[in-house]
């Protein structure tokens, strides 16, 4: 076997979704169903579950405010050494500050405070190797790895 | 989703019939867990054996209940899974809920199967 035929990527899931959670819902059931299928690494498989369906639900909540008509379409595939994913969707630009790592929010206060939203964007840093975003033709495109052990 | 509830001397314990806490269904948990504590003074635990998944949505709706419950009382999550456990840590929240990987409402010494 060359080694060409080893590198190339493998394809584990290509799916156009309509812009809901529910949507969301239903494709990481099934990429869940394809991970184990193809028995690939549970934990960053896991890992890749719980940053998409940050990334997602942050589509719809965020891009597609208003609009019934939001699409997104979803590749992952295997490398040797990662996962990559790449969404596209048609809804509004994300803003670019949501691109580098924030904070956790604070959790040091009282039951009161505590705060119940800002940890989707944490997570996705913490779970992830490199982002890259572009805007082109009034669609997002953003792309993440997951590095494989 | 329904949210069933039991209790176990001081402590109710509430079960999802779902086994995703997910943006989808994080505000429907928040209303019926809302109904089911009512009138509930002591503890509450929430059994967590049958979900596979949890996203922000899902703990900022954990977070919500927690609120609900008043008298600084925390919630109390049992048997969570691999992913759940994840999203707990990785966001230092399992530093904020009470975890247990038994039962508690089960008597000392008592098998927890």
């Amino acid at each position: 076997m060359g080694s060409r035929s080893v590198e190339r990527p493998k394809a584990i899931l290509r799916e156009r979704i309509a812009g809901t959670s529910d949507a969301v819902q239903s494709h990481l059931r099934t990429l869940e169903g394809a991970t184990r299928a193809c028995e690939l690494d549970t934990d960053r498989s896991a890992d890749m579950l719980i940053v998409l369906g940050e990334i997602l639900n942050n589509i719809v909540e965020h891009a597609f405010t208003g609009s019934d008509d939001g699409w997104i379409v979803c590749t992952i595939h295997r490398h040797k050494d990662r996962f990559s994913v790449e969404t596209r969707d048609n809804g509004a630009p994300l803003p670019p500050g949501l691109l580098t790592a924030g904070p956790l929010p604070d959790i040091d206060t009282t039951l009161d405070d505590l705060p119940e939203g800002g940890f989707g964007w944490f997570i996705v840093h913490t779970l992830t190797d490199d982002m890259i975003y572009e805007r082109r033709r009034g669609q997002n495109r953003l792309t993440f790895s997951l590095a494989l052990p | 989703m329904h949210v069933s509830g039991t209790t176990h001397g001081d402590v109710l314990v509430l079960t999802l019939d779902d086994d995703r806490l997910d943006a989808a269904g994080a505000l429907k948990f928040k209303e019926t867990v809302r109904t089911a504590i009512a009138k509930h003074p002591g503890r509450v635990a929430l059994d967590m054996e049958n979900i596979t998944f949890l996203d922000s949505s899902g703990l900022g709706a954990l977070v919500g209940a927690m609120k609900m419950l008043g008298n600084g009382r925390r919630l109390e999550l049992v048997l969570c899974g691999p992913i759940v456990s994840k999203v707990l840590t990785l966001t230092r929240m399992d530093k904020v809920f009470v975890l247990h990987d038994r039962r508690p409402w089960l008597a000392d010494g008592q098998d927890a199967a």
